[in-house]
């Protein structure tokens, strides 16, 4: 049976697992870390960093390392979330032709599907070299409230890096599963995840190996970045105040604060206050000027208050549609490295009336989960079905702008909806569809995945053509259309042009580029290697010169000499060819070196 | 052992079924051949059991192969064993027609436990990751709509108030099963209990549509009102069908196919849970259908036997013994078969013990028996065959030649 891995892509943080024979566990990356951040950096060689390697230079090269990437999965340029990230992000993020952001680095642009599997490669690689294999089936989760398109860009991602997503699942599910397996009892259970980027809360009936998933919703744009922002601000604005600079203008002056805010805010976790000090960080009429500031937990604790009360709010909200009381709830879990802040755990203890759950390190719970539904979808003998559903209500557009909801949220998935389209003018050729998600009443203020056009339709009075849509949401929660003639039965041919998502031509490009990249990267293996050689024998033939020196002719020490410097050249230059011939020929030299001094 | 399914004794044979009285014809016995609950599966009595007892296993684990009368359906590349075609095939068929409860197989006074229950095990059935990946052909899309059908049931019948609207439009007010097909087929006034019912659903979409407008518009309720709109139609569809399979069947039982007719019937008693006669002529014609290919098993098995294709005789005998097992004739001669022409003299010992079993006052099972035994060198054993022999026939002077030699 094929290894299934399960990959926790996180907005700051990305985890892999894997199931072995006893239950899922967590790979350490090459340094021996659990977590590896979903940073990639641009080098200035043009080398392609990922992981803790790219976030130690990000100081230094602030403009070319992309981090927090999943805060633009799917959106359009355009959008508001896009429009607060470009203010506090110190790279560029650019609008596709389609509507799409794009990130600029290294000296050319990316889409959002690229830098997610630069950091999806880098998992797997992390995988492969533990279990010594190659690595092709994975398990990738997303926040629940994640919609349709970034969903599809999601598993785009997956595809350029060379993955095989057999499942895209929510976080907090995933967290469930790989929570709730070691138990059997009839529970209830409330997953509240607060990440770096994203909020989801889910509420799930356990029973015989079933994860119900009863209820489910969020806030994409609301995670620990949004804390650190915070601080952030609170720094940069007291400095305002004190020196009349704005640190936030300069790219590396608030790369340096975002790393000390962040730091701060885990410190406060568990001291009272903390110092941040950040020397030079300005100049001011040449002279060098330092950030010296404290920050006491209750004013942390005044400046997240908000947003911890958002997260309650919807929390709320979620229970609320799963018909459920706090009371009702048997367990409360606690997924994200958010929710280690204090003032998170008392809100939540305060709202369901329990102590929380810490048992499983929260930063691991999901990878672990996704590895666990990983080896139940391949592994027949595994007594565990997935019960999950959509998070958002999936509708069409109607005259006037109105929303006519076809699937309503918290509908077990997979599922599909069928409805009936006929035409308004007689001799009416095509219908065009506009697919929303979201619960507003008004389709403006939905998500729009996209609009497709039913056209071909056979020529008929107005009222007559009856084409019947079906609207399928399959289990990894992506939609898709498929249209038929109800009275011939043909099917149609429909285009559905989702905003944002890649066309295979360009899914190609990138999938062709990775395998180059790669090509690439083992040549420059190779050559490093024989670079090594090169220069071991250039130094053996060197050390052996002057005992030889007495013994070969005039004739040879040249030969012997040219054919040294002919291997430094070939060394600088690193040329394939160069350095083979060089190789041979020092080899011969050393041979001739060896032999003559016996 | 080599092979496991040489294993004799291979199901719990109910001794009433054969008693001590001999069956003279090998066909017509299906009347007092008494069906294990096991083997007739989802068909059989399923719909009373559920009634009565809401713990019931909602969906056969298994459906007997025997009822699948096509010929090898696994060449065609479907990734489905045949028993599993057959689950998902009766569950889908007339899926369309059938009213929440009878989609979750639970009685209208479920509780809420037991309609999750029921859900919960149907999701273990059809749930599409559970045949993940793998090659459905038309299977695919029927996973599809059972799956699709069975959480609408659960979401509708899991929400109370839902469900009291639903139960209101189905059942009509005075919650009185108006519903089920059979009644409708068998009494002369379908009509005005038709008509009766429409009245009692069209207030009842009144007041649903003012309820589901102030609600903003939940697409739940349309849906729920929509049933209503069906439902003359989905009666009228689900006795047709029905009927049809009625006549299907007893035309194939006409034909001779005793296989394709139990099929029929079985369909007949999905879409009819109570229809009594679908469910006596699907015993029947599964009787019939057993105990045809049991014989035809046999005849290839001694066909075998003549071109000396021993591993096809076994394999043959083995089959009528699994399609008939309450017959000592296949006994016997499966265990001769394997005392004689194989190295397991337990294994055929134990197939002629079992058919003595079945059938103890038959002489020449038991006169075998009592040579296997001797041959095995278990001669007290051995001695009370032989004496059995001669208590049911004392002309047997081989038996009374075995005595004296043995004693």
């Amino acid at each position: 049976m094929d290894k299934v891995i399960g990959i926790d892509l996180g907005t700051t943080n990305s985890c892999v697992a894997v199931f072995e024979s006893k239950g899922p566990v967590v790979i350490p990356n090459r340094g021996g870390y659990q977590t590896t951040p979903s940073i990639v950096a641009f080098a200035e060689n043009g080398k392609r960093l990922v992981g803790h390697i790219a976030k130690r230079q990000a100081v230094t090269n602030a403009t070319n390392t992309i981090f927090g990437v999943k805060r633009l999965v799917g959106r359009r340029f355009q959008s508001p979330e896009v429009t607060k990230t470009l203010d506090i992000v110190p790279y560029s993020i650019e609008e596709a032709e389609d509507g799409a952001c794009m990130v600029r680095a290294g000296g050319r642009s990316f889409t959002v599907q690229e830098i997610s599997a630069f950091v999806l490669m880098e998992m797997k690689k992390i995988a492969e070299d533990y279990l010594g294999e190659e690595v092709v089936k994975a398990v990738v989760t997303v926040p629940a409230y994640f919609n349709d398109n970034q969903r599809a860009a999601t598993k785009q991602a997956g595809q350029v890096a060379g993955l095989d997503v057999i499942r895209i699942i929510n976080e907090p599910t995933a967290a469930a599963l790989a929570y709730g397996m070691e138990r059997s009892e009839t529970r209830n259970l409330a997953v509240f995840d607060l990440g770096g980027g994203t909020f989801d809360v889910s509420a799930l009936a356990i029973q015989e190996g079933v994860f119900e998933v009863v209820s489910t919703s969020g806030d994409t744009f609301l995670g620990g970045t949004d804390f650190d922002g915070r601080i952030i601000d609170y720094l940069a604005e007291s400095f305002l105040a004190q020196h009349g600079i704005n640190l936030r203008e300069d790219k590396v002056a608030l790369q340096r604060l975002r790393e000390a805010a962040e730091n701060a805010k885990c410190e406060l976790s568990f001291k009272r206050t903390v110092e941040v000090t950040l020397p030079f960080i300005a100049t001011k009429d040449g002279q060098p000027i330092h950030l010296q500031q404290s920050l006491s937990r209750a004013r942390f604790e005044e400046l997240v208050g908000d947003l911890v009360d958002r997260c309650i709010e919807i929390s709320r909200n979620t229970l609320e549609s799963a018909g459920l009381n706090p009371t009702d709830v048997n367990e409360v879990l606690l997924v994200g490295g958010q929710t280690r802040t204090p003032l998170v755990q008392a809100k939540v203890e305060d709202y369901f009336g329990r102590a929380v759950s810490k048992g499983i390190n929260p930063d691991e719970v999901v990878a672990l989960g996704a590895a666990f539904q990983g080896q139940a979808l391949v592994d027949e003998g595994m007594e565990m079905l997935l019960l999950d559903v959509t998070p958002m209500s999936l509708g069409i557009a109607t005259v006037g702008g109105g929303v006519s909801t076809l699937i309503p949220k918290n509908t077990t998935i997979p599922t599909q909806k069928s409805h009936s389209f006929t035409t308004v003018h007689d001799n009416q050729s095509a219908v065009k569809i506009v697919v929303l998600q979201g619960e507003s009443g008004k389709a403006a203020e939905n998500q729009l995945l996209g609009e497709f056009l039913l056209s071909g339709i056979r020529p008929a009075p107005k009222g007559v053509p009856d084409i019947e849509v079906t609207f399928a949401i399959d289990a990894d929660g992506i939609v898709s259309v498929k249209a038929r003639d109800a009275d011939t039965g043909k099917e149609q041919s429909i285009t559905v042009a989702m905003s944002g998502g890649l066309s295979d031509a360009d899914l190609q490009r990138m999938i062709d580029e990775r395998v180059d990249y790669m090509v690439q990267e083992k040549e420059q293996e190779s050559v490093q290697e024989l670079v090594y050689k090169v220069e071991t024998l250039h130094q053996k033939v060197l050390d052996l010169l002057p005992s030889a020196e007495a013994v070969i002719t005039g004739e040879q020490l040249h030969a012997i000499m040219d054919t040294l410097s002919e291997a430094k050249g070939a060394m600088n230059s690193r040329d394939e060819t160069a350095l083979r011939s060089s190789y041979s020929r020092l080899n011969e030299a050393h041979g001739s070196l060896a032999g003559a001094d016996i | 052992m080599a092979d496991p399914r040489l294993r004799p004794s291979l199901s719990p044979v109910d001794p009433t079924a054969s008693g001590d009285v001999e069956p003279v014809e090998e066909y017509d016995d299906f009347e007092e051949f008494e069906l294990d609950d096991d083997a007739v599966g989802v068909a059989g009595t399923f719909f009373d059991d559920v009634l009565s007892n809401p713990s019931m296993p909602a969906v056969p684990a298994a459906i007997p192969e025997h009822i699948d009368s096509r010929a090898n359906p696994e060449d065609d590349g479907i990734d489905l064993r045949s028993d599993q075609r057959m689950a998902i095939d009766v569950a889908s068929d007339g899926i369309e027609n059938k009213t929440f409860y009878e989609i979750l197989l639970l009685p209208r006074s479920a509780d809420e436990k037991a309609i999750k229950r029921a859900y919960y095990k149907l999701s273990k059935e059809y749930h599409p990751d559970k045949f993940y990946r793998k090659t459905l052909g038309p299977y695919k899309e029927k996973l599809e709509v059972i799956f699709n059908k069975v959480n609408e049931a659960y979401r509708v019948l899991s929400d109370i108030e839902g469900r009291g609207d639903y139960d209101m439009l189905v059942f009509g007010k005075d919650g009185k099963d108006a519903a089920s097909p059979t009644e409708a087929t068998a009494t002369v006034n379908f009509v005005p209990d038709a008509v009766k019912k429409k009245n009692a659903a069209t207030e009842a979409k009144k007041g649903m549509s003012a309820r589901a407008t102030a609600a903003g518009g939940k697409v739940r309720k349309g849906q729920k009102a929509k049933f209503l709109q069906d439902f003359q139609k989905q009666l009228a569809s689900n006795i047709a069908r029905g009927r049809k399979h009625m006549t299907m069947g007893e035309g194939a039982m006409d034909k001779g196919a005793f296989a394709e007719a139990a099929t029929h019937f079985q369909m007949a008693m999905t879409m009819d849970p109570r229809n009594k006669r679908a469910k006596i002529m699907f015993k029947r014609a599964q009787a019939t259908s057993r105990n045809t290919r049991a014989e035809e098993h046999y005849n290839v098995a001694q066909q075998a036997l003549l071109s000396e294709d021993m591993k096809r005789a076994a394999e043959s005998m083995q089959k009528a013994v699994d399609c008939k097992p309450t017959k000592g004739k296949y006994y016997n001669e499966f265990g001769k078969l394997i005392s004689e022409h194989t190295l397991q003299q337990r294994v055929g010992l134990e197939l002629l013990r079992k058919a003595v079993e079945l059938e103890p006052r038959n002489v020449e099972y038991t006169m075998d028996l009592a040579k296997a035994y001797e041959e095995l060198g278990m001669p007290s054993n051995a001695v009370r065959a032989y004496e059995r022999v001669l208590h049911l026939d004392s002309k047997r002077s081989v038996a009374a030649k075995a005595l004296k030699r043995l004693r």
